[in-house]
């Protein structure tokens, strides 16, 4: 439902009562980009997919420019156009697990502890315990010290996916317009990560495609993934099941933390 | 000074078309179903705003009382006419809290309240919690009154630090209700707090 510009809630319950005012019981959700610190089983009883390997990421920023922020990438690149015109069935849905720790406000390497606490404090924020500047610190020596950025090439599809929240742009017609128009536009760049048989606004990615950059897949479904599976063909499951990416990598090159 | 009305509405009629469109509704029997259109009809030509209902003024006394008993405070006065608008409400990450179900004649639970979140957050963050009274929260923030200076603040959720101050508690619930909408633009005027603590990219995301 974020690609209606709305993230999901339903109803639990309506209290109807004469003469008192009617109330209702609500489960909201928000977006939340579920992080993995590593891709790789941290031990053999381990699971990539065990909730001591994950970390809510705030990937979320203010402001009008909306180009660099890389909640709206992950979303304009690889879930827009996967579920714009999706069909009425059951379809494999590719989602992205960016790698931890870069999320704002920590978007960039450090060379060594005093950088990390000297940009923590110039961003206010609180310092942080030993081990994760540890963490952090072995993640940037792994990252080659490089900051997390958009790539430019996505910054027109992550402007436009911000735009489809825009006051100016909540009439549902016009909204409906630019969800199409970014569809059809991020499901070209989509095609070079995505494997065969993934669903672009609408349309299956034929057996023979062959995408331009060989992305890891974890597969929801494993009990114990590895870091470095190329992405098999997808085997159709419910629209909830989902094949997880991390961010923008071109190979895997995580190391466990 | 009165809540954005525009906001409320919006709120209220999202809420609506959420319950019409819901599963829940569609297993109603048809006389649910009309009794529920009848009521929401009936509050609208009277100028409410249906599932989005201000606190009786029994309830908030209740509340006050149990306030006043449970956490040695007194319920302040902007709190309780936030209330009297808009008791309380769940969306896009985002809580209002209203007046918690016990204080109600129905015992009706329609969201976190009041007193159970702040009950809980002063046992969880004993040596500074006590100094708020919390009335909201998202993913990222708290929502709370400084019972000293009756200052409205959106603290750091992981940390409690202040990151940003409101004039009123109105224009903050004014602001929680824009970032439950999902109004990402920043056309509204804003106080960071000054110095250290006001990180530049992220504040008050809304999604």
């Amino acid at each position: 439902m974020m690609e209606c510009g709305r993230p999901p809630s339903s109803i639990a319950e309506v209290h109807v009562v004469p003469c008192k005012p009617t109330r209702g019981r609500r489960e909201s959700y928000n977006c939340h980009h579920i992080v993995p610190k590593s891709v790789r089983s941290v031990s053999n009883t381990l699971s990539v997919n065990n909730p001591a390997n994950f970390v809510v990421a705030k990937t979320t920023r203010r402001g009008r420019d909306q180009s660099e922020n890389p909640h709206h990438f992950w979303h304009s690149l690889f879930l827009h156009p996967q579920t714009h015109n999706a069909p009425d069935q059951p379809i494999p849905i590719y989602v992205v697990r960016p790698l931890f720790p870069f999320y704002p406000p920590i978007t960039q390497g450090y060379k060594n502890v005093e950088e990390l606490r000297k940009k923590l404090a110039s961003v206010g924020g609180p310092p942080l315990p030993e081990v994760w500047e540890k963490r952090i610190l072995e993640f940037s020596k792994a990252s080659n010290h490089r900051p997390y950025v958009v790539p430019k090439e996505f910054h027109e599809i992550t402007r436009m996916f911000g735009d489809l929240f825009k006051t100016a742009n909540k009439d549902s017609a016009v909204n409906k317009e630019l969800r199409a128009s970014l569809a059809e536009k991020a499901a070209k760049l989509a095609a070079d990560f995505l494997p065969a048989g993934a669903y672009l606004d609408g349309k299956q990615l034929p057996a023979d495609h062959k995408p331009k950059r060989i992305l890891p897949v974890v597969e929801t479904n494993q009990e114990s993934a590895t870091a470095a599976q190329k992405p098999a063909p997808a085997k159709s499951r419910a629209k909830k099941a989902q094949c997880q990416i991390p961010a923008n990598q071109s190979k895997p090159r995580q190391q466990a933390i | 000074m009165a809540l954005n009305s525009d906001y409320l509405q919006e709120l209220s009629d999202l809420f609506v078309a959420d319950v019409r469109k819901s599963a829940y509704y569609g297993n109603l029997s048809q006389k649910q179903r009309g009794q529920f259109d009848a009521q929401v009809a009936e509050e609208e030509m009277r100028g409410l705003h249906p599932l989005l209902p201000g606190a009786a003024e029994e309830e908030v006394e209740r509340l006050s009382k149990a306030i006043r008993e449970e956490l040695g405070i007194l319920l302040p006065v902007a709190a309780v006419e936030i209330l009297r608008q808009v008791d309380g409400f769940v969306e896009n990450g985002l809580s209002l809290y209203g007046v918690d179900p016990e204080f109600r004649d129905d015992h009706f639970d329609s969201g976190p309240g009041i007193l159970a979140e702040n009950q809980a957050k002063w046992s969880a963050y004993a040596h500074t919690a006590q100094r708020y009274l919390f009335i909201g929260d998202s993913d990222l923030w708290f929502f709370a009154i400084e019972m000293n200076s009756g200052q409205p603040l959106a603290l750091d959720r992981s940390t409690l630090a202040p990151e940003h101050s409101f004039k009123t508690v109105e224009e903050m619930v004014n602001d929680m209700m824009r970032q439950a909408l999902g109004y990402l633009e920043e056309d509204e005027e804003e106080h960071p707090m000054e110095g250290p603590g006001s990180p530049p990219d992220n504040f008050f995301p809304r999604n």
